[in-house]
């Protein structure tokens, strides 16, 4: 199988992925909560008003016709109005959804930046106090729930060191206008502004913290534990003999394969840190997605949360499809497995 | 004594030889310690718990607030009940939760990844990339989408994480029938005429249910965090039912003076997950098999 009919297979895994994830949403919105018509208007209505507006939504229309209908709107970014905010729901989400990328992003760097090197390290100095240590905290961070963290980090680091903010984006003092990413962190970066900057960068300290704890400790574990694997290989044996130096053997040859599990994990945790971001974000009042769906779902506006789990899914899908594509390319063997999978 | 039959080679030292292995594992044994310690406390919390008829509808605003003593070892929350009580409560609601939910996703993935990995073919094929779609899905927000579409509960809540759950089952049913179909004793199994039904539950089942057992030890944990993760958005258990996730959120209003109120069900969570994972990492390195 060539690297290209293996993108071509996992393309098309993407889009039917997409498609179920479309449909799945369009039937809850669409069949459980009963009448759209009727809950929009509320019980006051008259019989005639609900048929009307049955008619101008479509939902005389059959089911597929309705799907289809439902699916061309999603494609021209039509998710539906907001029954609160009264917007867009998409535009609604493009507002609030930079904050959370931040957040998500910068729990993803340091899963990276510092879960694979501690997982090296530890395999490195395997069974020394090292070693010890570093089981504990990654078991320490899988088995405490993020928003837990988060709160225990509040109290330790905001409260009682009193030394980083424990809620909001950017502190009120600070002007931000919200261009050109809408991460106040980055935008600080890309215009030289560095009170903004530090500011922001002080903010994010904490929530991406709390965020990243539980997929570090994971990510850690299974780097440490394919680091020890592969350090038993023959070709590292004979390395060594050749005489190569410990850092060399350890970043050039033994990472790079030791890397390939860590990076289809980090596909499967993005799954669990934007969840998760959804339990951040309350705890440290950012002002990202999961205060509009909090505030959504408590109003029963259907439209808005099918928007925000809609934006979720496909994030999730093609953040798989992409680490697959790498992971596909780092290790070719991967390419050939797909079709023994079937 | 004379009933029981004893395993060869363990009557010298009067011990399970596995039990002696599984026993060497520390962590995996302090795991299982926890999980014992704190099941046996839920089900005697009626008994054990200092005030049990504090747990649901009850004020007393005369002793809110108050912090640990020993009338109340992890203090009062801001209704005056007290908050170990409580937690000891709110155990049952994440052992039900667990409980259930697996209870669904496990036999239905298992049946599911077992056809699948059995007949191959359509079955497989529609059977897997329905899994994968399942898989693909945020579980949170499908939970989201679903308790808004009805009404957030503790039963919507599990219903919606079972409906989820069966796929890592018959993702890893599948792949561990697959790598055992062919082996030869299923194939003298078949030759002898033995039933679709006997050789998938009497010859294959057996063969990979030390597998599904540690998966269900390490996702017990899990489906708990995700549980607590629900009620804290205010999408689990409805109040007055004490649930671990419902107080962690309603104390972290009263931080940090109230610390008590958030800290003490927050690290309840925590142990008891630490014990299922403790556990099943241990009986994964014992029945050494892998797990995704």
């Amino acid at each position: 199988m060539t690297y290209l009919s293996y993108i071509a297979n996992k393309l098309g895994l993407a889009l039917l992925t997409l498609f179920g994830l479309s449909l799945i949403i369009f039937l809850i919105s669409h069949v459980i909560p009963g009448d759209p018509a009727r809950l929009e208007l509320g019980p006051l209505a008259t019989q005639a008003q609900v048929l009307n507006l049955r008619r101008e939504l479509g939902l005389n229309l059959p089911l597929p016709v309705q799907y289809g209908n439902y699916l061309w709107g999603l494609l021209h970014g039509n998710f539906g109005i907001s029954l609160v905010t009264q917007h867009n729901v998409w535009h609604d989400i493009a507002t609030r959804l930079p904050a959370t990328l931040e957040l998500v992003l910068a729990a993803t760097l340091l899963i990276l930046v510092i879960g694979v090197p501690l997982g090296a390290l530890a395999a490195r100095y395997q069974n020394s106090w090292i070693d010890g240590l570093f089981r504990l905290l990654s078991i320490g961070g899988v088995v405490t729930p993020s928003f837990f963290a988060g709160i225990l980090l509040q109290i330790v680091f905001g409260y009682f060191l009193n030394v980083l903010p424990v809620s909001g984006e950017v502190a009120l003092g600070v002007p931000y206008s919200g261009h050109p990413t809408g991460m106040p962190v980055l935008d600080g970066l890309l215009r030289g502004n560095w009170p903004l900057f530090l500011n922001a960068l002080r903010h994010l300290i904490l929530p991406a913290v709390s965020l990243a704890l539980a997929d570090l400790g994971q990510v850690a574990r299974i780097t440490r534990a394919s680091m020890i694997d592969v350090s038993r290989k023959e070709y590292v044996r004979a390395q060594r003999s050749y005489g190569l130096s410990d850092a060399s053997m350890t970043f050039k040859y033994m990472l790079k394969p030791s890397f390939i599990p860590s990076l289809t994990l980090l596909g499967l945790a993005f799954a669990s840190l934007l969840g998760n971001a959804f339990l951040v974000e309350l705890v440290f009042s950012w002002p990202g997605i999961a205060s509009y769906a909090a505030k959504a779902i408590l109003q029963k506006d259907i439209n808005a949360v099918m928007g925000v789990v809609l934006v979720f899914g496909v994030f999730f899908v093609v953040t798989n499809f992409l680490v697959d594509i790498l992971a596909g390319y780092v290790n070719p063997r991967l390419r050939l497995g797909t079709q023994a999978e079937g | 004594m004379t009933a029981v039959p004893t395993p060869r080679g363990a009557r010298r030292t009067g011990e399970h030889p596995g039990w002696y292995r599984f026993r060497k594992n520390r962590p995996a044994l302090i795991g299982l310690g926890l999980v014992l310690l704190i099941g046996l406390a839920t089900l005697l919390a009626p008994w054990i718990a200092p005030y049990p008829h504090q747990i649901g509808p009850f004020v007393n605003f005369s002793a809110a607030n108050q912090p640990p003593s020993w009338a109340h070892l992890m203090g009062t929350d801001t209704a005056g009940r007290d908050v170990l009580t409580r937690v000891l409560f709110g155990y049952r609601t994440s052992f039900l939760l667990m409980l259930v939910v697996l209870g669904i996703g496990v036999p239905l993935g298992v049946l599911l990844g077992l056809a699948a990995g059995y007949f191959g073919g359509w079955t497989e094929a529609i059977l897997m990339r329905l899994t994968d779609v399942f898989l693909a899905l945020p579980p949170l927000a499908v939970v989201l989408a679903v308790t808004s579409a009805l009404a957030p509960s503790l039963g919507t809540a599990m219903l919606a994480l079972a409906a989820l759950w069966w796929t890592w089952y018959a993702r890893l049913v599948h792949g561990l029938v697959r790598s055992i179909k062919k082996e030869d004793f299923i194939l003298a199994a078949r030759r002898s005429g033995a039933s679709t039904g006997h050789i998938l539950f009497r010859e294959i089942l057996p063969n990979i249910i030390s597998t599904i057992a540690v998966k269900i030890t390490l996702d017990a944990g899990f489906v708990i965090l995700l549980g607590a993760g629900l009620s804290f958005l205010g999408l689990g258990a409805r109040p007055p039912t004490p649930d671990l996730g419902t107080m962690v959120a309603d104390g972290a209003n009263y931080l940090p003076e109230m610390w008590w109120e958030a800290i003490f069900p927050g690290f309840a969570i925590l142990v008891l997950i630490l014990g299922f994972n403790l556990l099943g990492d241990g009986l994964r390195d014992y029945f050494d098999v892998e797990v995704l």
